[in-house]
């Protein structure tokens, strides 16, 4: 079992599905890999298949510019980290406002499922094929995703509102 | 023997039994609640306050400790409701009193957005004694309330009137897409 990704053998998986490494390099020992969307789950199965069990963590960044339309490539960037050992390695990948859609990971990395779940609550990004996608920290009457850049800032949705007694869903019981 | 004789009116002598007697239900909900527990070891009931208890129905002052989210507030609202009255409420540290750090999305700005509050003590996070200094505020609003004065500081919001919970609307259900099994 190797200690660190094999770039070679990654791209050969890549290209057996027709795609490439959209990028690769290091950062502070940690070895990163940026692919297309469509190659998400060939290469995240690679991964999982080579050893590289312990999930780690999922995240996801909003690089929005103003007035940007919403096909404009690389607005959000995923990246999940996988260890093996003490070895980490990146996935990233970079997505459109556009089509904010991934397969779901958590059948390889069970401990993914709360992550996706936290990008689908903050940036709105939907995991096809997830076992129950809703918002994670936020309420279900939350409307929008509050780390998307173009939310606008401290603005509240408060759950509690003057009305009639008749309406008290959580009162005193 | 000499008997003595004292007179008073009955509502000073309940404010009386009120102020040296209060049962706190502290509502802990972040660091803040960390510091508060400190304040027990300051000798609290040298003042005639009861130790803190989780005990809401059987409290008498509410003592709002820490962040409180937006996702929260009906808990703690509900928590208000449950005490029997004559009840006070004691916002302890910045977040509780205006939502300190955080005015964002998911903080509310401050208890007294949902629930009347009567003493704020502020701080990030407060001292011991600044929480032994509300208490003492306090017993002093409760006997001027039961001597019909204003109270000596007055309370920043008199939210009183009845606060209900927002139904998700239909639209905004988020499983929508995405999902396919799970879910409701």
């Amino acid at each position: 079992m190797k200690a660190a990704l094999d770039w070679a053998e990654l791209e050969g998986v890549l290209r057996s599905s027709a795609d490439v490494l959209e990028g690769q390099g290091q950062i502070s020992g940690l070895q990163w890999a940026h692919v297309h969307r469509k190659s998400w789950l060939t290469s995240s199965t690679y991964l999982a298949n080579d050893g590289w069990s312990q999930f780690v963590d999922l995240s996801a960044t909003d690089h929005f510019v103003e007035g940007e339309s919403a096909k404009a490539a690389g607005r959000f960037v995923v990246q999940l980290i996988v260890g093996k050992g003490a070895a980490r390695v990146a996935l990233r990948v970079s997505l459109r406002l556009a089509e904010l859609t991934l397969p779901s990971v958590a059948a390889l990395w069970a401990g993914a499922a709360w992550f996706e779940r936290e990008l689908f609550d903050m940036y709105g990004v939907r995991f096809s094929s997830h076992p129950d996608l809703r918002r994670i920290l936020l309420y279900p009457e939350f409307v929008g995703h509050p780390l998307r850049k173009d939310y606008e800032k401290a603005r509240r949705q408060p759950l509690l509102r003057v009305g009639p007694l008749s309406q008290l869903k959580d009162g005193p019981k | 023997m000499e008997l003595e004789v004292h007179t008073t009116r009955l509502d000073a002598l309940v404010s009386w039994a009120r102020q040296h007697s209060l049962d706190q239900y502290p509502f802990l909900s972040a660091c803040c609640g960390v510091e508060f527990m400190a304040t027990v070891g300051h000798g609290s009931s040298r003042f005639g306050f009861a130790l803190p208890k989780a005990a809401p129905r059987q409290s008498d002052l509410l003592v709002v400790v820490g962040t409180i989210t937006e996702r929260q507030a009906p808990a703690l609202r509900r928590v208000y409701e449950q005490m029997g009255d004559p009840k006070w409420v004691i916002a302890f540290g910045a977040c509780a009193c205006s939502g300190g750090l955080y005015q964002n999305y998911a903080v509310l700005p401050g208890a007294d957005q949902v629930i009347p509050v009567d003493v704020y003590v502020p701080g990030c996070p407060p001292r011991p004694e600044q929480f032994l200094a509300a208490l003492k505020q306090l017993r002093l609003q409760i006997e001027n309330q039961a001597r019909g004065r204003p109270p000596a500081v007055p309370s920043l919001s008199a939210n009183t009137q009845t606060l209900v919970r927002i139904r998700p609307s239909k639209s905004t259900k988020p499983n929508k897409a995405g999902a396919k099994g799970g879910g409701k």
